[in-house]
Formats: structure tokens, sequence, C-alpha cells
């Protein structure tokens, strides 16, 4: 016990804010507890939304050919209904958790970049309004939340709600891009002394697992989102099969994104789960490297595993062969968690609080929800149930069986840290049984809605044997969940007022947000103890047993080991990987039409491509990669203390990257006097939309290195070394290397 | 002509692979037969994939019917045979090579992320463009060039996550990423080999048949070569992004293994990626 | 009937539901397993007063090893049926033309039969025990074909054409619905597969390739020229008359058919007048738009429809 380190103070000391009282210290807030709290308060409350929208629906199927709602307000209700609760909900609640969580778990003061942490949040909230401002701004988006084209396509959705969609969508997609990277950046730098990467608790490694999931997988989104968008709004044709495109690349794309997305959905809440189990069995989780490296092989297999959401599609039996492989091959790893939460409880000593209660629930439902997800990766099974109420039941034991009830476990473990108060365990057991009941009553059934035949997202369905009392139970059961979330609402506001003092560790857990006060104080810690091993805390209530001491892989003493770049950098570099993602999509999108490569395609825009002059062209490239080498020596530059030939290569670089754009400028008035634009064909819509974003990355390149100049011109940088030099080096260096790939794709390979 | 049948008489040794492997393996005996290892099963069994590949009914027919058989064949060399090979080298025996300062110059250069990365992807999407794709199958000597191609960027490649020396591998975190970046890049390849028309490697399209083979194929197996290439793509794209996924799991088990001691020693050489230690007593760094 | 995929009526759907029914054995069984399990331990291992803590475990290598392969065993076994059952169930087209060619558009289907030229809509008439191969189109938007007992669901996709053998065995009315979400009426997008005897479904084709009698007095001769006068014939065909537009369905023999717009109503003349009167009150958001008839040329088009046997 000889170091007790202290918290590591950030770099860079924090605003502050005038009143620490009222409204504005809220909404001012970088605080990362702050922002988690509003994160848990917004996403509650568009739970209650989302879930109002779904007892609408419930009531409208509670007897066969109903008339409580019109079939177009029931298509956009559930529309809205699964887009809520996918994007402003279930992601934007565990990100929340992990806002609040993460920071305390590794001894930090606060997240790696405080003020990016409070944008994404308010990007969520303006994302959540745009798409609910459809509602009065003409009707809201009514192509469910996969929007599949071309009936998401204006042809077919004519109001403006798939606009407000898609526009909705992409903000709060950048906005959870950005938490992606603040919270790889925070773990992999703000960690206090001893806290090693392989000594962070479960929730923390999953949540650093799913970041790096939700920056490589929402550009996907984003990407399919801009192409849906300039289809709409400009004419292009890339999803629009009357024009050459294609409504399977939708659904490739959609997919994608899709199902790592149904992975960024549980993953933090597995970490959860592997809190709450150990502390209320009194027993360190089971197999630690396990259930961690589990995550690592799901994280991958998420990405291989989409198609099986299309084995209706016709995809030819050797793509269905594979990612029927895949689809189970994923089972693998999730089945390793459940057995080790499981052994996790085998000979503790189980106290049976809410939150335990809603685990142990958890591990039931998850797997019904896991065992029923299998019929999908079965190819034929598919065929039969896929877009039935058998989904619906599946997707909703894995998200709401799965990830809500462990987002309740987590609530009930650590409101006690956030509020100081703890919930009540009188009103927490009426809450648990009645949505276990609920839950059960009403998804349970459909399971054999869906066998006896009835398909999904039908807002009305015939008066067929069983399925008016099925219906009826499943819309019964609905209003016992409704009561169930009154009940949680209840105790929640009641608790806040009158609940028992909760004191810094009401549960004797081992993690480090338990060694401060509740709620801990702005700064976070006052001392920490020394971090020597997964249960800091219990290391401290037994001295004479430290994990320490029997776990060999523990035995290490002090120092923390931190990757040697700049947390600035590491931000850059993550963010360019995730814009690389949206790139390859654009990129691919190009590929995936031109001269008939792929079978889809009717019309080939490869005549359209001989217009393109890949020498003209080419020289303008030159003047871009040369840009590069100036940076570069820029950079170089101030290293070497020579000031003035760092202003000058600043200014060489703004200049060439000028030319450039001006080049591409001129292409395109070229290009628009033959006619060749964006709503002429599929090479107008791929060829303006890949090098219209490239061009827009070169302009803000330009702006960030015109304000360097400056900067540099009022001798700002002094140093060896620059980090924002440095930062927007690598930016232009990524914009380049994204260059030569579209060049050598379009203008070299698509004329051959 | 039944599956049996091909899979019994397509066996051929081309002289090429046969003096080649017969070299790999004495040159191994020669150089570890005063301290032989339990290592050497590795290396023993990489020579074996690398033979199966290479004589096995897989060869013939990926040279002239089969683009997917072809993928197999090309995977294994890539991704198989290279880390086999490598596990199999005793530390020993590469602390000696490494000795020699113009090896141990050539191999750090090697070991940099971007030259090992874009020798391993880079080699198999250079050999993927149809134009070079199909000189191969004309000629055997280019065809011969692209496997030992595929050798040695295989080595290359796998060398910084697998090499016997601690010295020469990535940290952990690092050697996972760079894994991971590796399995998109090749499963953007195979996705791009999926969804393309079968026309992209002419040779399948129609083949010589010169073994008599075609019949079972298209018709005992129903495989037209749409399919074929779908296959084929399929493969690089998920059993191949498997190899890499089981590498990653493989890297992040050893990690947990080892103890902190390990960790941090690791970490205190300072090399690519690698974390820096830094003092407790300081707080953070900068 | 509608029934489930557990009353398979083709050769097809009996290998699906044969696997469906043993992977859910196998469910059943990890299901109880797992819960057994917890609901277990819940019992052994709850706290029974004390403070002091359990026996600290961590793992256990070879469990967690043992536990990894279980799985993937069951899996591998589970993919083996996956496969054999896939190519059983849903093989090519191969060279063979199609027998039938079913186009769906919102909200309705178009069905030809390219051999005999029979061109009708919603209600398809299959022969018990032959192979029939149905070729699928997207209209407009992505549908998707799916009778649950006849087989597998098949997606209609505008631009990518898919094939489907069919099987039936066993002569009846089966119903089926679009299963891909395709817009405001989706709900209402029901298919019938009417199984008949070989014969009677000779007869049946040779009757529907007639073209329409020409009615000779009456209402339904007043309707015969309103539809034609009045805007019905821009967009449906009747075979023999003038009309042979393809926006909507084609309405040759439509008197012969069991329901109107894809299954919202029986087929019956006070049906189809409320239908006339106001095609968005019975099926909102559909495409027909109300062409403000007259309760008398309702009564004049009911007759001629309903004579279009």
């Amino acid at each position: 016990m000889a170091n007790v380190p202290l918290v590591p103070e950030l770099d860079t000391p924090l605003p502050k804010v005038e009143s620490d009282e009222g409204l504005l210290s809220w909404v001012a807030s970088v605080d990362h507890k702050q922002i988690g709290i509003m994160y848990l308060i917004a996403t509650l409350f568009f739970f209650v939304v989302g879930g109002l929208e779904a007892l609408l629906m419930r009531v409208q199927l509670a007897r066969p050919e109903n008339g409580f709602l019109s079939p177009a307000a029931y298509n956009q209700i559930f529309t809205m209904h699964g887009t809520t609760m996918v994007f402003l909900v279930v992601m934007p609640m565990l990100i929340g958790f992990g806002n609040y969580l993460v920071p305390l778990m590794i001894g930090a003061r606060d997240m790696a970049f405080p003020r990016l942490n409070a944008l994404s949040f308010w990007l969520l909230i303006f994302g959540g309004l745009l798409l609910y401002y459809s509602f009065i701004g003409g009707g809201a988006p009514d192509a469910g939340w996969f929007s599949y084209a071309p009936l998401s396509e204006r042809a077919f959705s004519f109001t403006s709600g798939l606009d407000y969609w898609a526009l909705g969508l992409l903000t709060t997609g950048i906005g959870t891009v950005l938490s992606g990277i603040n919270f790889i950046v925070t773990i992999l730098t703000q960690r206090a002394p001893g806290m090693g990467i392989r000594r962070l608790p479960l929730f923390v490694w999953m949540t650093f697992i799913n970041a790096m999931l939700i920056i490589f997988a929402l550009p996907i989104l984003n990407a399919s989102l801009v192409m849906l968008l300039a289809d709409r709004q400009l004419n292009a044709h890339f999803f629009t099969p009357a024009s050459g495109g294609s409504a399977v690349l939708w659904q490739h794309y959609f997919w994608g994104f899709g199902h790592p997305e149904v992975y960024i959905m549980v993953l933090p809440a597995f970490g959860i789960i592997s809190e709450v189990i150990p502390v209320f069995s009194r027993k360190p989780i089971y197999g630690y490297g396990f259930v961690a490296g589990s995550t690592v092989g799901i994280a991958f297999l998420s990405f291989a595993v989409w198609a099986h959401h299309m084995f209706a599609v016709g995809l030819g039996r050797p793509a269905d062969i594979i990612f029927a492989a895949g689809s189970m091959l994923i089972a693998v790893p999730t089945g390793i968690k459940i057995f080790n939460w499981v052994a996790t409880m085998w000979g503790g000593a189980i106290r049976f609080t809410t939150a335990m209660c809603f685990a142990m629930a958890f591990l039931i439902l998850f797997t019904i929800g896991g065992i029923s997800g299998v019929s999908f990766a079965v190819v034929p099974t598919d065929w039969q149930t896929t877009d039935t109420y058998y989904v619906v039941a599946h997707m909703h034991y894995v998200l709401f069986g799965g990830t809500l009830f462990a987002v309740f476990a987590g609530i009930y473990y650590w409101f006690p840290k956030v509020t100081g108060r703890m919930l009540s365990e009188v009103w927490g057991r009426w809450h648990f049984w009645w949505t276990f009941i609920g839950f059960n009553l009403t998804f349970g059934v459909q399971h054999i809605l869906g066998i006896l035949g009835m398909p999904r997202r039908v807002f009305t369905y015939p008066d067929l044997p069983w399925w008016g009392v099925l219906n009826l139970a499943s819309t019964i059961g609905a209003f016992i969940l409704a009561l169930s979330v009154a009940i949680f609402v209840w105790n929640l506001i009641a608790s806040l007022h009158h609940g028992a003092t909760a004191g810094d560790n009401p549960w004797q857990a081992w993690t480090l947000e338990w060694a401060t006060t509740s709620p801990p104080p702005i700064h976070n810690f006052d001392r920490l103890p020394p971090i020597r091993s997964r249960r800091p805390l219990w290391d401290v209530a037994h001295p004479e047993n430290p994990d320490w001491e029997r776990q060999t892989s523990q035995r290490g003493t002090a120092g923390t080991a931190e990757i040697g770049i700049d947390k600035n950098l590491q931000g850059t570099a993550l963010f360019l990987a995730s814009e690389a993602v949206f790139f390859v999509l654009l990129i691919l999108a190009f590929v995936y039409y031109h001269n008939n490569l792929f079978n889809e395609s009717s019309s080939s825009p490869s005549n359209a491509g001989r217009v393109l002059d890949p020498v003209k062209t080419g020289i303008y490239t030159v003047c871009l990669l040369a840009s590069s080498a100036t940076i570069w020596w820029a950079g170089r530059s101030l290293k070497r203390g020579n000031p003035t030939m760092m202003r000058l290569s600043l200014l060489a670089t703004v200049i060439l990257g000028a030319v450039f754009l001006f080049g591409q400028g001129r292409e395109y008035q070229r290009l628009i006097g033959e006619n060749v634009t964006i709503s002429r064909n599929l090479f107008g819509s791929t060829f303006f939309t890949l090098t219209g974003f490239h061009g827009f990355h070169v302009l803000m390149g330009l702006v960030a290195i015109a304000i360097l100049f400056g900067l540099a011109l009022r001798n700002t940088f002094k140093g060896p070394h620059s980090v924002a030099i440095e930062a927007v080096s690598l930016y232009w260096h990524f914009v380049d290397v994204v260059w030569i790939v579209i060049f050598a794709t379009i203008y070299l390979w698509a004329r051959v | 002509m039944t599956t049996w049948r091909l899979l019994t008489t397509a066996w051929d040794g081309e002289p090429s692979v046969l003096i080649g492997c017969t070299a790999l393996v004495a040159g191994y005996v020669a150089m570890t037969r005063r301290r032989p290892s339990r290592q050497a099963w590795y290396y023993f069994v990489g020579v074996v994939v690398l033979l199966f590949a290479q004589c096995s009914p897989l060869d013939t027919l990926g040279d002239t019917y089969l683009f997917s058989a072809h993928m197999i064949q090309h995977l294994l060399l890539l991704l198989i045979v290279p880390p086999l090979l490598i596990l199999g080298l005793p530390a020993w025996l590469v602390e000696q090579w490494l000795g020699s300062p113009r090896v141990r110059v050539v191999e750090r250069v090697l070991r940099q992320p971007a030259v090992a990365w874009l020798l391993g992807i880079g080699a198999m999407y250079l050999w993927h463009i149809p134009a070079l794709y199909n000189a191969t199958l004309a000629h055997a000597d280019i065809h011969i060039g692209e496997h030992l191609c595929f050798l040695i960027t295989g080595v290359i490649f796998w060398w910084p996550v697998c090499a016997p020396l601690p010295t020469s591998r990535y940290a952990p975190l690092a050697a996972m990423l760079y894994l991971f970046t590796a399995a998109v890049a090749s499963s953007l390849l195979g996705i791009i080999l999926t969804f393309a028309s079968p026309s992209l490697y002419a040779v399948y399209l129609h083949p010589v048949d010169t073994r008599g083979f075609l019949s079972l194929i298209r018709d005992g197996w129903g495989l037209s070569p749409a399919m074929d290439q779908q296959f084929g793509g399929l493969i690089m794209w998920v059993p191949g992004g498997l190899v890499y996924l089981c590498a990653i799991v493989g890297t992040f088990a050893c990690w947990q293994g080892e103890s902190d001691e390990e960790d941090e020693s690791r970490a205190a050489r300072g090399y690519v990626g690698s974390p820096r230690v830094v003092p407790s007593s300081s707080g953070e760094g900068t | 009937m509608q029934g489930s995929p557990f009353n398979p009526i083709s050769p097809q759907e009996r290998d699906i539901s044969n696997l469906f029914i043993g992977i859910l054995i196998a469910g059943a069984v990890v299901f109880v397993l797992v819960t057994g399990l917890v609901l277990f331990i819940a019992v052994r291992y709850r706290h029974r007063g004390g403070s002091d803590e359990p026996y600290q475990e961590f793992g256990r290598r070879r469990l967690e090893i043992a536990w990894t392969i279980a799985p993937a065993v069951l899996l591998a076994v589970i993919l083996g049926f996956t496969v054999k059952t896939m190519a059983a169930v849903s093989p090519g087209p191969g060279d063979h033309p199609p027998d039938l060619i079913i186009t769906g558009y919102q909200w309705w289907w178009g069905i030809q039969y390219p051999a005999s030229g029979v061109v009708t809509a919603n209600e398809v008439h299959l022969p018990v025990g032959r192979r029939m191969l149905l070729q699928l189109e997207g209209g407009d938007v992505i549908h998707d074909f799916w009778v649950p007992q006849l087989g597998r669901k098949m997606d209609m996709i505008p631009g990518h054409t898919n094939w489907l053998w069919v099987e039936p065995t066993q002569t009846g009315t089966f119903l089926g619905a679009c299963a891909e979400y395709c817009g405001a009426e989706h709900a209402w997008m029901r298919i019938r597969v009417i199984v008949q005897p070989q014969a009677e479904f000779d007869a049946w084709q040779r009757q529907q390739r007639q073209a329409a009698v020409a009615p000779t007095g009456g209402d339904a001769a007043q309707g015969a020229h309103l539809f034609q006068q009045q805007t019905c014939a821009s967009c449906h065909a009747i075979a023999g008359t003038g009309a042979n537009a393809h926006v909507g369905p084609d309405l040759t023999h439509f008197g012969g058919r069991d329901t109107i717009a894809a299954g919202v109503l029986d087929n019956t003349p006070d049906n189809l007048a409320k239908w006339l009167k106001s095609p968005q009150a019975v099926k909102p958001g559909n495409h027909m738009p109300n062409l403000q008839l007259t309760d008398d040329q309702i009564r004049a088009l009911v007759a001629y429809l309903e004579a279009q046997q």
C-alpha cells in the first residue's frame, strides 16, 4: 500500500461555469457526469415516447380489422417507434451509462474531450427534434426504420418525412461517432496509474469495443443516408431500379450498418451484466479473459453476418451458406458469455436485489432471444420466419429482454452512486415482476403469431383462427408493461426525494466508482486506492486475500502503460478511420455500378465516363499531392526552428490545395456544360457524390490550413511540436490518399 | 467421373513444388538438428499444408476449373502456411540470424506496420487484377512466381504478429488493430469479387476440359461459373476473415495469459505501437 | 385456410418444417438447461445470512474450452442440415422456362401463365402434384411472395428477378400474404393459392383464355359501356374489349374470383358496390381514385363485372 496515487488532473483545465446551479449549469455543462445524466433523462423521455407509440400500435392490433388508426398513421408510428427506440433510446442510453461511468471506473477526471462530449449529446437532441419535427412538418417517415429503397424514394414516399428521417439520423449519427472516438481516446489515455488495459472493468472494456464498432459501423449508415438524400433531393439514381439503380444495394448498405448496430445496442448491456452479477454473487467474474475476448470476436463477426437479414432476397446459394455459417458462429462467443455469467453465480452468495433480479431475468430472456435467433441463421427456417411476428418477438427478446433488462439492472445498481439515494426495493420488486410478466405476455405470444403466418408491419389483419385472441393477449401484455414503466418512473421520482441515504459503497462493490462519494464531487476523486488488480476495492477490504496475490497475470506493480501518441492525434486518427469507411462506401457504390461490372445494374454509366480527362485532372492531382509534401515540410520546419519556412510551406499548401479545387470546379463546369449532372444517370450520381464529398473535405482542410497560416503569422507556434499542425497534416494526408484512390478508380480504371 | 475418382486421381507433384518443399525441410533439419524442439511440428505441418495446396486436387481444380478452389489455395499460401512456418522457427535460430546487422536492418524495415501491411494486402489485391490473374493461368512461370510471392509476402505480413522473438512482435493492441484493418481490406476485395459479374476471369467461364471433370462440376456439384466466383469471393471474405479473427483472438489470449511484468517489460522497450511506461508517481504524462 | 409452416402441403415445405421442428427441439433443450441452471443456482446459492464472502474463483480454462466447443459442434451439425435442406428446398431455376410470372404491385398481385397466355390477379391457380417454376418480379417497390404452407418466402424486387419452385400435393385454397413492407396497404396485400386437380386446372385455364362475353342487355350492358366510358379502362384490362391498360389488376373473369382488392372484401355484389362507391374508404391509400359514381352507375358496373365469370 505504499503508493496512494492522486487522480491525474486534465492537462487543460475545464472552463468554469458561472453559476453552478440551475438550468445553465446543465445546458452549458461539459462535465461527463452531468452529460451522462442528461443522456439518461433524455433517453428515458424518448423511451416513454416510443413506448406510447408502441401502445398505439397494440391498440390498433388488439382485434382484427380494427379502425383505431389509419394505415398511414400506423405506418408512421411503427417507423417512428423503431427509429426512436434504436437511435434515440437504446444506443444513446448505453452511451449515457458509458459517459457517466467510464471516467469513474478508470479513475479519471473526465472524458478525454469534454467539450466534444457535450457536442455529441446536443447533436443527439437536435437529431431527435429534427426527427420528431416531421410530425408537424408534413408527415412522419413511413418506410420503416430500415427504409428499404425504392419505397423510401420520392416516387413512393413523397412527404418530407423521410428527409427529416435521414437528416435526423445523420445528425445523431455524427454525434454517436464523436462519442465513440471520445470513449476510445478516454480509455486509452485517461486511465489512473495502475489501471492497465487488462485491469479494465468489463463494462469499460465492452464500451471500448463498442466504440470501435461505432466508428466503423455508423459511417456506413451515414454514407447510405447521404446517397438516399441525394436520390430524394437531387434526383440521383443510387437506389432507383427504374433508372438503373439497385434496390439490393441499399439493403447491403443498411444491414452492413444494421447488424453491427445490433451489437452496439447490446455489448454495453453485457458490460452492465458483467458488473452487476459478480457484485451480487459476491464473486469475481468467471473467466474474465474469455468474456473480454469473446467480445472482440463478436465485434469482428458482427461485420460478417449482415446478409442473414437478406436470405429472402435471393442472393444465391453460396452467399446464403457462408452467411448462415457466420451467423451461427457468432452464437459461440455469445454463449461463452452466458456460461461465464452462470458460472459466476455458481458457488456464490446471491443477494436478490432488484438489480440482480433484472440481471438474472436477462440471462433467461436473452437466452430465449439467442435461441430464436438461430432460426434466422438456419436459412430454410429463416425463409419462413423472416418478416413475420416471429422476428418481432425475437428482436424484442434481445433488445428489451436483453438490453433494457440490463439497463434496468444498471439503473438500480448505480442510482445510489448518481444521486446518493437508494431506489426503493419494494417498488423495485413491483417494477420487476410487472415488467417480467408484461414483457413475456406481450412478446412471447408473438412467436406463435409469426409461426401462424402473420407478417410484421401490418396495420391490421384478417380474422383468422387464433390471430385475434393472441393479438389481444399481446396488447394486454403491452399495457402491463406500460404500468410497470409507470411504477419505475414513480420509483425514480419518489426515491430521488425520499430514498434511503446510500453512502459511498452501498453494495460493497469493487470497482473504482465506489471509491468516491455518492454523488461524486465535480472532480470525481479526492484520492484513489492503489490499483493492483481488477478489483481494487476488494484488495482494500481484504488485505489478507488480495486479488493480485491470487492471479498470476495480475502480479504487476506500478506504472500505467500509455500509448505514446497525443490524445488529439489519436482522436484525429480515429475520426479519419471513420471517414475512411464513409469514403469506401461511396467508392464501392461507384464500383458497383460501373461498366456493368455487377449483374445488378442495367444501364451502363461507362459512356459518360468517356467525358473525363485524366491528363488534366492528373495535373491537378499532382498539385494536391505536392501540397501533402509542403505541409509535411511545414511541420519539419517548425521542428527545425525555421518559422519563415513554415509559414511559406503553409502558404504553398493553401495555394496548391486551392489550385486543385479550382481544377475540380473547372471540370464540374465542363461536365455540367455537357449535360452530365448528378441526375443524368448513374455515372453522374456516383461521380458527383464521391468527388463532391471529397472536394468538401479538401475545402474544410483548406480552411483549417488557412487558420494555421494565420496563427503562424502571429507566431503562435513555438515549440518543436504543434499538435494542431500535426493533426491538420494527418487530415490533409488522408484527404490526399483518398483522392489517389478516387483518381485511380474513376479516372484510370473506369476508363479502361 | 465421380467425386471420389477426382479426389483420388487428381494429385500431381510438380517438380518445382517438390524441390521447394524438400529444400524447406532439409534446410530446417540441417539448422535445428542439434537442438530439436516441439515447435518443429508447426513447421512441418506448414510444409504439409503447402504440399497439399500445391499437389492436391485443389491445384488441378484451381488451375483450370474453379475460381473458388484457386482461392482456397491462395488463402492457404498467404494465411495458413506462413504463420505455421514462422511458429515453427525456434527463437534461438532467429536470434542467430538477427545477429548479422544486415539481416537486422532488413528485418526492422520489413516489420514496419505500413510495409508489412501493404505487402501482405497488396499482394492479394495485385494478383486479383484480371489481367495479371489471367496471365498466371496462361503462363506456368508467372503462376509459380505468384505463389512464391504469396508465400514471401505472407511471411512478411505474419512476422510481426507471431515472430518467435517478442522483440519483433507488435504490442497486443497494435497487433489486433493491424490484423483487424487487414481483415477489413481483404473482406472488401472478397465483397467486390462476390458481387462482380462472372466475366472477370475468363478462363473459368469456359474451362478447357483437359481432365474430364467439367460435367461432374457443372452437373454433379451444380456449380455454375457465377456460383463459383461467388463462392470464391465469399471464401476470401468470410473464412479468410476468420483466419484474421483467430489471430486476433490468439493475440488477445496470449496477452491475457502473460503476467504484468512481461507486459510492462515489452512496453519499456518502446517499439512500434508500444505503450509507454509512465512512472506511477508522476501523474499523467503529456 | 391459412395454415402454419407446420402444416406443409408440398415436399419443400415438409423439409423446412422438419428442420424447424429439429432446431426448436434443440433450442428447447438448451433453454431448459440454461433456465434450469439459473433457477437451481438461485435456490442453492442464495445468500443465507452471515458476512463471510464465498470462495473467490476466477475461472477454469478447461471448462471454458468445453463450453466453447460444445455449442460450436451443435451449430456445425445444424449447419450441415441447413445446407442439405437448402439444396432440396430451393434449387436454381436451371434452363426451365417459368410456368408462372407473378409480379408484385402496390398492393395487388399480377399473375401470368406464359404458356397459355392467361392473365389474372391476386389468385393463383395451381395443378396438384406438378412442379411449377414461379418467376417473381417487383413491379414498383419490393414485395414478397409468401404462402406458408407451400414453402419458402421469396422477395419480389424491381430489377432483380427471383425464381421459386413449388409443388403442391394437396388440393384446396391456401392463404398467403406479402411479407415485405411495401407501403400504406401492405396489410391488405394478401394472396390465395387455389390448388386443383389437373383436369379442373386445365378447365379453369381454358375458361380463362376465353375473351369476355359482351353482355346483351340490362344493367350489365350499360356497365360495359360505362367501363369504357368512365376512366375504368384507362387502368384496367378486360380481354376481348378495348380495355387493355395494366396499371391496375386485369379484370377479365373478375366475377370468378373470391375476393376484391387483394383480400380486403369477399367478392359479392354488395361488397363490390361498396368498393366502387369509395375505394379509399375500404382500402385507404390504395391507388384507385374515387370516381364519384352514382348509385345507378355502380349497379350497372357491378352487374357487368360480376358477369365476367
